[in-house]
């Protein structure tokens, strides 16, 4: 085994710093005095539904130059004013408002774009609802939690010329990245089998006792569950334990770790914008898929201990690429290995963790301004999405599953196909 | 079977009941727990979820029952959305007569979601009523099923309407356009009346193709 080389984090940022400042990113022309972007060409940022994961990324839409962050909504009083604290400290002012309400923000003139982290619950209404006001988004992942939802939020993005980020950033992520790079450049001969880190799927929690529901002021049930169906209060779903949840997390948890390694894996595969034909669960925590041209998809457990038949310390969210002359597989520790050390020849990358959205968040902004398409748009996330969807689906009913990348749709199995979508609660529908 | 586990399995167990070949319960059993007197709500949600992928004719009567429940509602409704016979849309389109609020609200989109052609009449007469949170459903729903009628209505508010309920209406167009289009048909005289339309500039744009 052989593992690449990496350029320092210091090195990194340095280079990420003046990249960001570059004038291909930035033109000078809307540039003011001191290299600062003027108020006017600022991309004005509102955020709704920012927990732990949403901070992180609202940390790194704070030091853009071009980006100015201006209002949170979430229905949760604690989470707003962390938000608003984190916001004011940053600009050294007190200007961030705070709303329970997204439309809010959504309905607001002023604002360019949203960074969306509710929760898998919202992600897909939310981003569809925000289009349809005329904003770009940043949407966490699991950005849908239904096969039907993946092809409205993209078709609705589409219509309306939006960008839409989905939240898997390790394809800017860089030891991710040259994986991916390895495998297209024919150093491992021809690709047979990609393989996606997924953590235990889960189907069978049971709801959490009900507890009175708290004043709407300090944390609003109704909007908080938005388009989920109802179930009693308690307040550990509103601090995360909603995970795992039928109804409230999309795919059994298979696309908590697979929305971004199964992206993955489609992209070393050269399946953007399609899907296996074929999903099959061999056992309680792996899925067997095949796409149409014979690639093997297998998702398979992974975790933050080592769990699975992954190397050793390459971190969480692995994947490994196999080809007939060699694989390659890298984790969220910035690391990479491969089978002989011809593979990783001249390969450097930076330190970046996985989990660190800083380079995917710059793509958006970019993007935001040039009109182009972010590296995961609508349409990537929903062939991504679907198919760790359909996945779960497999799972779900224990059997294999023929799937149709074209419609979208199961071939002769009634029920998987009614597993493709789910009611909305009203009257939250885009 | 082999990777289902719930507390709603448990609970046909106690009773005793058969589940299908593969991973899920059978439509009896789930109609079980809905009639057992001491189910829990949790136990009867998850027989409704399970009777949305399962479930046939034979539970559309149990199934629109709940739909005035208001902690079951949205359970019932998924089911009745998910299957495909014909009773669960007779089902959702008499619901629209006796529901009121969020719960008419939601039964309003499901019958959008499920193109039911019938219930056109019904929700062009909520698509043009004073209530603004059903008409914009409506329109929604009437872009979904996008008949020559449906779109004839969804023209008219986009015409005549109030600012609100034009811009639902061209919303709705913009959907009922790309049905049309996959249809085959020409969706041109749609797009011109959206790009034409007294509606924000990000919306009338997107008309063009």
């Amino acid at each position: 085994m052989k593992t690449a080389k990496k350029t320092t984090r210091r090195k990194f940022l340095k280079q990420a710093a003046l990249t960001m400042g570059a004038p291909m990113i930035v033109p000078s022309s809307v540039l003011g005095l001191n290299g600062k972007v003027a108020p006017s060409n600022q991309i004005v940022v509102g955020g709704v539904g920012l927990g732990p994961r949403g901070r992180k990324v609202h940390s790194c839409f704070l030091p853009q130059p071009d980006c100015r962050f201006i209002t949170i909504a979430d229905p949760q009083k604690e989470r707003r004013e962390i938000i608003k604290r984190l916001t004011d400290r940053h600009y050294e002012n007190e200007d961030c408002t705070t709303v329970h309400d997204m439309y809010e923000v959504f309905e607001r003139d002023d604002i360019d774009a949203v960074l969306i982290a509710t929760g898998d619950r919202w992600h897909a209404t939310a981003s569809m609802i925000a289009a349809k006001h005329g904003k770009d988004i940043y949407s966490e992942k699991p950005c849908t939690m239904t096969i039907r939802q993946s092809q409205e939020l993209d078709d609705t993005i589409l219509r309306y010329g939006r960008v839409f980020q989905a939240g898997t950033q390790r394809r800017n992520v860089d030891n991710f990245r040259r994986a991916v790079e390895i495998a297209h450049s024919g150093k491992l001969g021809n690709i047979h089998t990609v393989h996606a880190g997924i953590i235990r799927p889960e189907d069978d929690l049971p709801w959490l006792p009900a507890e009175p529901e708290p004043d709407p002021k300090e944390i609003d049930w109704n909007r908080w569950l938005g388009p989920s169906p109802w179930r009693p209060y308690n307040k550990l779903y509103c601090q995360g334990r909603w995970r795992g949840h039928d109804g409230l997390a999309a795919g059994f948890k298979i696309l908590e770790w697979g929305s971004h390694t199964v992206d993955l894996c489609q992209w070393a595969a050269d399946a953007d914008g399609t899907t296996p034909v074929e999903f099959e669960a061999v056992d309680e925590t792996t899925i067997h898929a095949k796409y149409a041209n014979g690639v093997k998809l297998v998702m398979r457990l992974a975790g933050f201990k080592d769990e699975g038949k992954w190397l050793p310390g390459l971190g969480s969210c692995p994947v490994r690429f196999e080809g007939d002359e060699g694989w390659v597989e890298a984790g969220d520790f910035y690391k990479m290995e491969a089978s002989k050390p011809s593979i990783l020849e001249g390969v450097e990358f930076d330190e970046l963790p996985g989990t660190d959205p800083i380079k995917h968040v710059r793509n958006f902004l970019d993007c935001v301004k040039s009109r182009e398409k972010p590296s995961c748009n609508s349409t990537v996330a929903r062939y991504g999405h679907n198919a760790g969807h359909a996945a779960a689906i497999a799972w779900k009913l224990g059997r294999k599953v023929n799937f149709d990348p074209v419609t979208e749709t199961f071939i002769g199995d009634a029920e998987a196909n009614r597993m493709r979508s789910r009611a909305r609660r009203a009257p939250w529908h885009a | 079977m082999k990777f289902y586990q719930s507390t709603f399995l448990a609970t046909l167990v106690c009773l005793g009941l058969t589940v299908s070949a593969f991973g899920l319960p059978d439509e009896a059993a789930s109609l079980a727990v809905l009639k057992k007197a001491d189910a829990s709500l949790e136990e009867k949600a998850m027989a409704c979820a399970n009777l949305a992928v399962v479930g046939d004719a034979d539970a559309v009567p149990a199934l629109a029952e709940l739909l005035t429940d208001e902690e079951l509602h949205d359970y019932a409704r998924d089911a009745l959305e998910r299957i495909e016979d014909p009773a669960a849309g007779k089902a959702l389109l008499a619901a629209l007569k006796t529901l009121k609020g969020s719960l008419r609200v939601g039964v309003i989109i499901s019958l959008g979601d499920r193109g039911e052609k019938a219930a056109v009449p019904a929700l062009q007469k909520i698509a043009t009523g004073k209530n603004k949170v059903a008409a914009d459903a409506a329109l929604s729903s009437l872009g979904s099923i996008a008949t020559d009628s449906a779109v004839e209505t969804i023209l008219a508010v986009l015409k005549e309407g109030d600012a609100e309920t034009r811009l639902a209406a061209a919303h709705a167009a913009l959907v009922a356009a790309e049905r049309i289009a996959a249809d085959g048909r020409s969706p041109a005289a749609i797009r011109k009346a959206i790009a034409a339309a007294d509606v924000p500039a990000h919306v009338a744009k997107s008309a063009s193709p």
